[in-house]
């Protein structure tokens, strides 16, 4: 009996343990040591009967529990669209005694967070593979254009993130799909076990690449609308037609069955288009991710702040508490106090970008994150290993505690901001210092939670 | 000698569904807290 990982499974061994999700189902699982130990077996080509040979001579246990242990495990995996089997069925006599109980998808991501930042593993990472894009969204950051790595720098910097432990994998650009080599990108990433994302614009994804997206481990499509018709998004993108692409691609993923979530970047411009989004995010069946953050460009021009909500407008986003929930961005301290279990917010590290996440940019730079224009290392040069756990300016980064902050550290308001570094190096005095924008967002949240006492 | 190996049998130490969850923040997001999800 022949058993098969599912090809749109991604998965990771992380401290000895296999980290798994399948892309079909969006079932997450992190295995015990033993289960973690067959799934590699499995993964060499095991058959069944050499998995339970092998459980009963490596524990030392009778050939009947090991039997019956293999086969609690299949049952388990394959309930949750981990493993196929020939066409055969694994009997579930008195199985479910052995299945684990399972608990909120949320917290089996949050454990595997906290594991990554204790251990120093980049498990999420964000690749930006191109400058070019075919809108011209009148907010976007990214301003120049160079020579984009090419797909064999892209493949060897692949292997070398698989190796350092990254599991969740973000590409964007740009344009991901203005790249012609991004169909072998998908494929080369998911041949490593990646459970990746695609940010795009979604005007330039054919039904070809949707059935090359459907057999992979790509766990959603991310795709931005700017309104709910097409005056307003085509007058933000400054393409005509292109909502009507996007809404086109929206529907053949959904249909391919593909999770798709819809980006919102709020603007003056768009934000009375916020409920009548919310309702097309519905009838489509999609995720909304609605955000209030618009940035400089980074090339450091201020010229898209006059795009950005006005007071008014951001106090409503934020009084609004079932549309601001949505918003899935950074979180403020008081919540990484929470989950850190910290008793002393100070002596917190300012951001986990670094820790357990980064971004490459499309010429091979790597920084702690796609908003933190802070190099810390040059991919054509230096191996990812090398940068991830040799760069002075990264290990420099990571024992930056809040206490360090010139401004905030006695800041009253600074439980409940979610102060960006990357903002405060691009738009405010520096690295140490303030983000406006932050400020801004936080004083509102202030003055709210102090009139609702 | 040999030093057996404690035995768990094999099994999930966690898992769940994150269906309803919405991933991450709108492209310059925060990886951060890639896994800091929000229900939609």
């Amino acid at each position: 009996m022949k058993i098969k990982i599912n090809k749109r499974t991604g998965w990771r061994l992380i401290n000895d343990k296999v980290v798994a999700f399948n892309c079909s189902n969006q079932k997450i699982v992190i295995w015990n040591e033993t289960a973690s130990a067959v799934w590699g077996k499995i993964v060499s080509g095991a058959k069944y009967s050499q998995i339970v040979k092998w459980i009963s001579n490596e524990y030392r246990i009778d050939a009947v529990t090991a039997k019956k242990d293999t086969d609690a495990f299949i049952y388990e995996a394959m309930q949750m669209g981990f493993i196929e089997i020939n066409g055969q069925q694994i009997k579930n006599d008195g199985h479910s005694e052995y299945a684990s109980t399972e608990t909120e998808g949320e917290n089996v991501l949050l454990a595997i967070e906290m594991d990554a930042i204790k251990h120093l593993i980049p498990f999420a990472i964000t690749f930006e593979t191109t400058y070019a894009c075919n809108e011209k969204c009148v907010h976007c950051y990214m301003g120049k254009r160079q020579f984009s790595l090419r797909l064999f720098e892209i493949k060897r910097i692949l292997n070398e993130i698989a190796e350092e432990g990254c599991l969740f994998l973000s590409f964007t650009g740009g344009e991901f799909f203005m790249r012609k080599d991004a169909v072998e990108i998908i494929r080369h990433a998911s041949n490593l076990h990646f459970v990746i994302d695609i940010l795009s614009n979604g005007t330039l994804i054919s039904e070809e690449i949707i059935t090359v997206l459907a057999k992979h481990s790509v766990r959603r499509v991310q795709i931005s609308l700017y309104g709910a018709n097409e005056k307003i998004h085509d007058f933000i993108t400054l393409v005509p037609g292109s909502f009507r692409q996007s809404l086109k691609s929206i529907k053949n993923l959904k249909e391919a069955g593909i999770k798709v979530e819809i980006a919102f970047p709020m603007m003056r411009i768009n934000f009375d288009e916020r409920y009548k989004v919310k309702k097309l995010t519905e009838k489509l069946g999609c995720m909304l991710s609605p955000s209030p953050i618009i940035t400089a460009r980074n090339n450091g021009s201020g010229d898209t702040f006059s795009l950005r909500l006005s007071d008014e407008q951001l106090e409503k986003f934020l009084a609004d508490d079932d549309f601001s929930s949505l918003y899935a961005g950074r979180k403020p301290f008081q919540d990484h106090q929470f989950y850190m279990g910290l008793s002393d917010i100070s002596s917190a590290p300012p951001c986990y970008s670094g820790f357990n996440s980064c971004a490459i940019t499309p010429i091979g730079k790597v920084l702690p994150c796609n908003q933190f224009l802070y190099e810390v290392g040059d991919l054509k040069k230096d191996s990812f290993s090398v940068i991830w756990h040799k760069s002075k300016l990264l290990n420099s980064l990571r024992s930056l505690q809040i206490k360090d902050l010139v401004n905030c550290r006695k800041c009253k308001m600074l439980s409940l901001c979610a102060r960006c570094p990357g903002l405060a190096l691009l738009e405010g005095k520096g690295l140490l210092y303030s983000s406006p924008e932050n400020c801004r967002i936080t004083s509102m949240l202030y003055k709210l939670k102090k009139e609702r006492r | 000698m040999t030093v057996k190996k404690v035995y768990t049998p094999p099994k999930a130490k966690m898992k769940g569904d994150t269906k309803r969850l919405v991933v991450a923040a709108i492209h310059k997001g925060c990886p951060s807290s890639a896994a800091r999800v929000k229900k939609g």
